[in-house]
């Protein structure tokens, strides 16, 4: 077997883990390159290359598969740097972003404007044409009122068109002669038909979700065109797959037709490691924080469960499609601390990136960040940070803190670096109760699990604010979402409607359509040369009672559905139904409305390795820092946790300083290596 | 035997400890000492809970007004029947579950059990409108009782003469279908089923109807649940001393606003809607608002309302008191919690026998929480931007029209009632930003969800032929008020009967300053084929719309605020492109020229300059 290797990429670093034989046998970080971002992934891989004596051409004609997560796509709709996009809809609806789905439930919170739609109604322009809900056209479209409206479209700058008629989930012909106009007469704009990006009812959501589709179209096309080509330049033999936004991997392929799938890439992998440590100490539940050099990430696992949302939301903005739920905050180590007119400290949400990076970097940023405060007050010491292969420059920080912070405020340098992390760490607080507290979750309860090479310096201080006493650091924290994306499985899913029920089932129909289904899901795993004893399909129904138009989730035994599995999947829906519900009518009918087979190919988890074997004493140095306990400059530790024996135990005040990021131990708190290779972080008694 | 007309004092007078001493632990109010942190997660842990209970109704009801518009709202409410936490709530329901719950801890006395549940409806009851089905539940923990659940539903229809639940002609309860003034559903968590016989006899579209009542079930034994296991997880004593603390944290916070406050006391009237038959020249509205931020109070008084008519419009105590609360809550602080420790700071003096105050029995109160609602709770609007023009909002434009009731027989034979959400009204412009869209008046506030066309069409024989934002609906001004929506519907091979009672069809929402008001709310009917205007329609009244025909219904704009000459003129432009402004109104009104070219509006800067009186 060859080569495995996981990338991710944040807004300051991109980050590597590479495995062989299931075996986890490096991690590597590199500075994003913001302006060719294939470039950082090269160096990375580079990198890690050079640490197994082998030319990269090498490692990745030696690479069964390469996958990557990155935020790419996220970060162009919250940015807003996507093309301008036009929509064609049903006349009488074009009105339908602007409406949105009604529900404002801050009801009596005026204060702040209404909210942007998606796109202005300006760019929505009304075909005339109608289907109704049987699917009958009972308006038929003209070729030349698409062109005009086409042509409309073009005037106003867009580049981009999104289709979304009303029936289309019913009829989708008139969708797709729009598209094979738009191709014939408007060849370089991209499109997205509704009835193909998302077949479900309620066209507030199918429109929202294909308007998203297509404006990331060309973002993503261009950055993943850029990767592949970067990728087979240096012999890359395996294949490059991406992370979606369940935390499964898909083909670039399948990403290229559906690229809204990308959202939420990146940190998608990371809670179903933090389950995993979480699993490895006895608990079912655990809170991922990754603080990187932009953003903050919080996620949960309750009850063995990743928190999952059926509906992926960006800012606001539906997609319907399920994602992992993950909390984006803009406070990270890049995160710029300013003194507003009024003489408030402000940390963030804007960021010094990797470009110009904070002062320490030397990169032209000027202006102080967190990562400077840390400088400041000895959490980042210049000869380790990065193994010592990116230069800092104290002086540089405590000249953009003092002058930028200290001086406005009167203050000493150490009060103000400290301050900075303080503004900076409640913000991060906001973002962790957001979704614990007041989902009624005691934070208290939690295991704490790091991710990000930030998180280390911030992540004592933060469980001391919660509450938490146990933290568990990975040694890989600083590449969390990359191992993520190693261990991450193959993964493909598809839906079929084919409504029905259980007292009148369309039996040869539903297994007609699902035999398709599973056919298209073999594929996928052809693609991908998934071994027979690797496969797994899974089916479920989305099963209601008559009238209803919301359905559960319900497995079903096997990947076709015969008369018998018809009564287990009745009876374990009027049980989910009472225990979700808290009543059920077990003598009505059942309606089973839609079919999703996933298709997977099991990942063996590489085997992380074990703590060392050796004798640490060598690696013990010495250094300072301020304690934000005694409020002072203390001597402090500093020790490897790589080179950390099992069960070796280290008081503060001491710096855990790994070759790619830094863990601080403030005098009241202890770390011990535990047997499975991570830091379990206690509070002293 | 209590019987008929009630003291209105059984739903208005808080209740007593002895009045409650006959249920087990209700008097307890719970441990005093409460950890900080706990409170917040209890508290938190409460929301999570009417989230849950809330989305138990969404995805399991069987009737779009449920499902889709989310016509309804859950709260959990204490021993003594005081609400703990209503967030994303309508705002109409605020106010309106404590009054129904009281006369019905009154009516049972300790006859409530682990296990029960009531409904009451009767707004002579304390609930708002006949409508407006209130399902209560009990939660014992260890045979104590700790909390109330309780969920308030719209439904479609209660078995009136007409379908649906708002006849605007019903001119006393017997014409309204039937009131449950606090009558048990559920005995031990079972359905009483001769009850439920009985009900659904009696309602139109009984399949539809038990489903929406499961679903209210599900809501209030969800919560049940969840808040059983918050006992076993902190204790009884905890739980209930957290609710306690919830009350005293809202009351608490409201008192710290009100200090803030001037102290002052105003009069404020307006003329509302024409009612040709009762009011013909409008209801003439007044109040009084006084603010006392010593004592930490803000006092209503609504004894100049004109006497109550023989309609469906009279407000209910529950609603004229609501009316005042929910036009006071959008100017104070959003942080204050919707509770009922922080709604007691708020008191509003009502008068037995008027429109707006106390319906003195067995007057008909169909309409009671929208229509003239709406408007009263604009009058409040008005007196607190004469008090506080930094914190004002102009007037909400009112959505009747296209609210209605429809009803008919689809050409495959299958009966429905149906009332329509696909347009909602505009907001009020504000001193800093423009009126909010999609607000659907006063007593929705934007917190009703819009119809999906699809889902409308998949479950009614219904051609949704437009929903657009209408042109020049918005009251002008610096800030301009949110245009209003129009629906176009046909019915598919079928008569449908609308019937419908509304207002804002005469009154339109107010401007501040040189703003002007929102446009009114209309309806008419055109032929399908032409567009032809065919008929008028008037605020209320019943109305065949043929399968050839097309009712159309414009919801009312919001009111506008400030000079329109000194908005910003890259807003203007926008809003000609969206199509919220016309171009022709855009120079007349905000002297903002616009020359088409390519499909796009560019600016005749000269023109403008002059307009706007600039150099």
């Amino acid at each position: 077997m060859g080569y495995r290797i996981g990338t991710d990429i944040g807004g300051t670093f991109t980050d590597l883990s590479i495995s062989r034989d299931d075996v986890l046998i490096g991690r590597f970080k590199s500075p994003t390159t913001p302006n060719r971002l294939s470039e950082g992934i090269i160096s990375c891989i580079q990198l890690a290359a050079n640490s197994i004596n082998m030319t990269m051409e090498n490692l990745l004609s030696d690479t069964d598969v390469f996958v990557h997560g990155s935020t790419v796509a996220t970060n162009a709709v919250i940015e807003g740097k996507v093309p301008k996009t036009g929509l064609l809809c049903t006349q009488g609806t074009k009105y339908t972003l602007w409406r949105g789905e009604g529900r404002r439930n801050n009801v009596f919170d005026f204060t702040q404007p209404s909210r942007e739609p998606l796109i202005a109604p300006r760019y929505c322009i009304e075909l005339d044409e109608r289907i109704n809900a049987d699917g009958e056209i009972i308006v038929p479209l003209d070729d030349e009122s698409i062109i005009n409206s086409m042509n409309a479209l073009k005037n106003l700058g867009c580049e981009a068109v999104a289709v979304a008629l009303l029936w289309s989930i019913r009829n989708d012909t008139h969708e797709q002669r729009v598209s094979e106009l738009l191709k014939s007469h408007w060849p370089e704009a991209s499109v997205s038909i509704s009835s193909q990006v998302q077949p479900v009812l309620r066209e507030y959501t199918r429109t929202s979700c294909t308007v998203l589709n297509v404006m990331l179209k060309p973002v993503v096309a261009a950055y993943l065109g850029e990767l592949e080509t970067a990728l087979k330049e240096k012999k890359l033999s395996g294949k490059l797959l991406v992370v979606s936004s369940d935390g499964g991997i898909q083909p670039v392929s399948e990403i290229l037709q559906r690229p809204v799938y990308m959202l939420f890439s990146g940190p998608s992998t990371g809670p179903a490691l933090a389950r995993q440590f979480a699993k490895e100490e006895g608990a079912d539940d655990a809170l991922l924080i990754d603080m990187g050099g932009t953003s903050f990430d919080v996620s949960t696992v309750i009850g063995g469960q990743i928190t999952m949302t059926r509906d992926g939301r960006i800012n606001d903005y539906p997609t319907g499609i399920s994602a992992v739920e993950i909390l984006t905050m803009g406070a990270g180590g890049g995160s710029i601390a300013h003194v507003d007119s009024g003489g408030l400290l402000r940390v963030g949400p804007k960021s010094a990136g990797s470009e110009p990076g904070p002062a320490c970097y030397q990169r032209g940023g000027v202006l102080p960040t967190v990562t400077d405060a840390y400088v400041a007050l000895g959490y980042l010491v210049p000869k380790h940070f990065l193994g010592g292969r990116m230069k800092l420059s104290v002086a540089a920080s405590i000249k953009a803190i003092m002058e930028h912070v200290a001086v406005p405020l009167g203050l000493t340098l150490e009060a103000a670096a400290l301050g900075i992390l303080r503004v900076v760490n409640e913000r991060m607080i906001n973002g962790i109760l957001e979704m614990t507290v007041r989902r009624g979750i005691d934070p208290r309860e939690l295991f704490l699990v790091t991710g990000g090479g930030a998180t280390g310096v911030a992540a004592v201080e933060l469980a001391r604010e919660l509450g938490v006493t146990r933290i568990i650091v990975p040694r890989e924290t600083s590449v969390l979402c990359a191992l993520g994306a190693v261990n991450a499985d193959l993964k493909w899913s598809n839906v079929t409607s084919m409504s029905t029920s259980i007292r009148a089932f369309a039996e040869k129909e539903v297994n007609d359509a699902l035999s398709d289904l599973k056919s298209k899901g073999e594929q996928f795993l052809d693609l991908l040369n998934v071994s027979e004893s690797r496969r797994r399909y899974e089916l479920s129904t989305s099963a209601r009672y008559p009238l209803q138009v919301t359905e559960l989730d319900i497995p079903c035994p096997n990947s076709s559905v015969s008369k018998d599995d018809l009564n287990t999947i009745s009876e374990d829906f009027h049980t989910t139904y009472r225990e979700r519900y808290s009543v059920a009518e077990p003598e009505n009918d059942v309606e089973l409305v839609t079919w999703r087979l996933t298709a997977t190919g099991l990942v063996d988890e590489a085997k992380r390795p074990r703590p060392s074997i050796q004798d640490s004493e060598n690696a013990a140095g010495k250094t300072r820092f301020f304690d934000t306990v005694t409020l002072s400059w203390q001597e402090a530790a500093t020790l490897d946790p790589d080179r950390m024996r099992e069960n070796e135990r280290i008081d503060g005040p001491a710096l855990l300083v790994a070759k790619d990021t830094t863990i601080v131990l403030p005098t009241d708190y202890s770390a011990k290596m535990a047997r499975g290779g991570y830091l379990i972080i206690t509070p002293n008694d | 035997m209590l019987l008929p007309p009630y003291d209105p004092n059984l739903m208005i007078e808080p209740l007593s400890d002895q009045e409650i001493a006959g249920v087990p632990g209700a008097e307890d109010r719970g441990c005093k000492d409460i950890d900080p942190v706990i409170f917040s997660v209890v508290y938190a842990r409460l929301e999570g809970i009417l989230s849950e209970m809330t989305e138990t109704i969404l995805t399991t009801a069987r009737n779009p007004i449920l499902y889709g518009a989310k016509d309804f709202t859950c709260t959990v409410m204490s021993p003594r029947a005081e609400v703990l936490s209503m967030h994303d709530c309508l705002p109409v329901h605020v106010g309106t579950m404590d009054p129904a719950l009281r006369f019905l801890i009154r009516a049972f006395g300790e006859d409530i059990h682990e296990g029960d549940v009531f409904v009451n409806n009767a707004p002579y009851a304390g609930n708002a409108h006949v409508g407006d089905w209130t399902m209560f539940a009990p939660i014992f923990h260890d045979g104590v009782l700790v909390a109330w659940a309780a969920n308030k539903c719209h439904l479609l229809d209660m078995g009136a003469h007409i379908p649906g639940s708002t006849d605007a002609g019903a001119k006393d309860i017997y014409e309204e279908a039937m009131h449950f003034p606090g009558v048990r559903l559920c005995k031990n968590h079972e359905p009483i089923k001769d009850l439920i016989r009985f009900l659904g006899y009696n309602i139109r579209y009984p399949e539809h109807w038990h489903g929406d009542f499961l679903a209210q079930l599900g809501s209030l034994w969800t919560a049940e649940k969840r808040i059983k296991d918050l006992c076993d997880r902190f204790s009884v004593d905890t739980v209930k001393g957290c609710f306690s603390e919830a009350l005293n944290y809202g009351e608490r916070k409201m008192i710290e606003t009100i200090k803030m406050l001037p102290e002052t006391s105003i009069e404020v009237s307006m003329t509302g809607e024409v009612f040709e038959d009762f009011f013909p020249d409008g209801v003439s509205l007044k109040l009084k608002l006084s603010i006392k931020p010593d004592e930490g109070l803000i006092e209503f008084d609504y004894t100049d309302m004109p006497d109550q008519k023989e309609f469906g419009y009279n407000l209910t105590y529950a609603t004229a008191r609501c009316s005042a609360l929910q036009g006071t809550l959008p100017i104070l602080d959003p942080d204050i919690p919707t509770n009922d420790g922080a709604l007691k700071r708020i008191s509003v003096k009502l008068r037995e026998g008027s429109v707006a105050g106390i319906p003195r029995w067995p007057v008909g109160t169909s309409l009671a929480t929208i229509a003239l609602c709406d408007e009263v709770t604009n009058l409040v609007l008005k007196a607190w931007a004469e008090i506080l023009p930094e914190h004002a909002m102009a007037g909400m434009g009112e959505y009747n029209a296209a609210n209605f009731v429809g009803a008919g027989v689809s050409e495959q034979g299958e009966g429905y009632v149906h009332a329509f959400y696909l347009a909602a009204s505009g907001g009020g412009a504000t001193s800093n930003h423009d009126g909010l869209p999609h607000m659907f008046g006063a007593c929705i506030m934007g917190n009703m969800g819009y119809e999906s066309i699809e889902q409308v069409e998949m479950a009614r024989p219904f051609y949704v032929r437009e929903v657009c934002a209408i042109a020049d609906s918005g009251g002008v001004g610096t800030f301009r008020g949110a245009v209003g929506v129009r629906h176009r519907i046909q019915p598919r091979h079928h008569v449908l009967n609308i019937n419908y009672g509304g207002s804002g069809h005469t009154c339109p929402a107010f401007g501040i300053g040189e703003g002007s008001a929102g446009s009114v709310a209309d309806h008419w009917v055109e032929k399908a084929s032409t567009g032809e205007k065919i008929m008028g329609l008037k605020n209320s009244g019943v109305t065949d719309i043929q399968a050839d025909q097309v009712w159309v219904a414009d919801t009312g704009g919001g009111g506008g605020n400030g000079d329109p000459m000194r908005r910003d003129i890259d807003a203007v432009i926008n809003d000609v492109h969206d199509g919220f402004v016309t171009c022709e109104a855009a120079e007349r009104v905000y002297g903002v020229s616009l020359k088409v070219a390519d499909g796009k509006y560019l600016l005749d800067e000269l023109k403008t300059k002059k307009l706007r009186g600039e150099k």
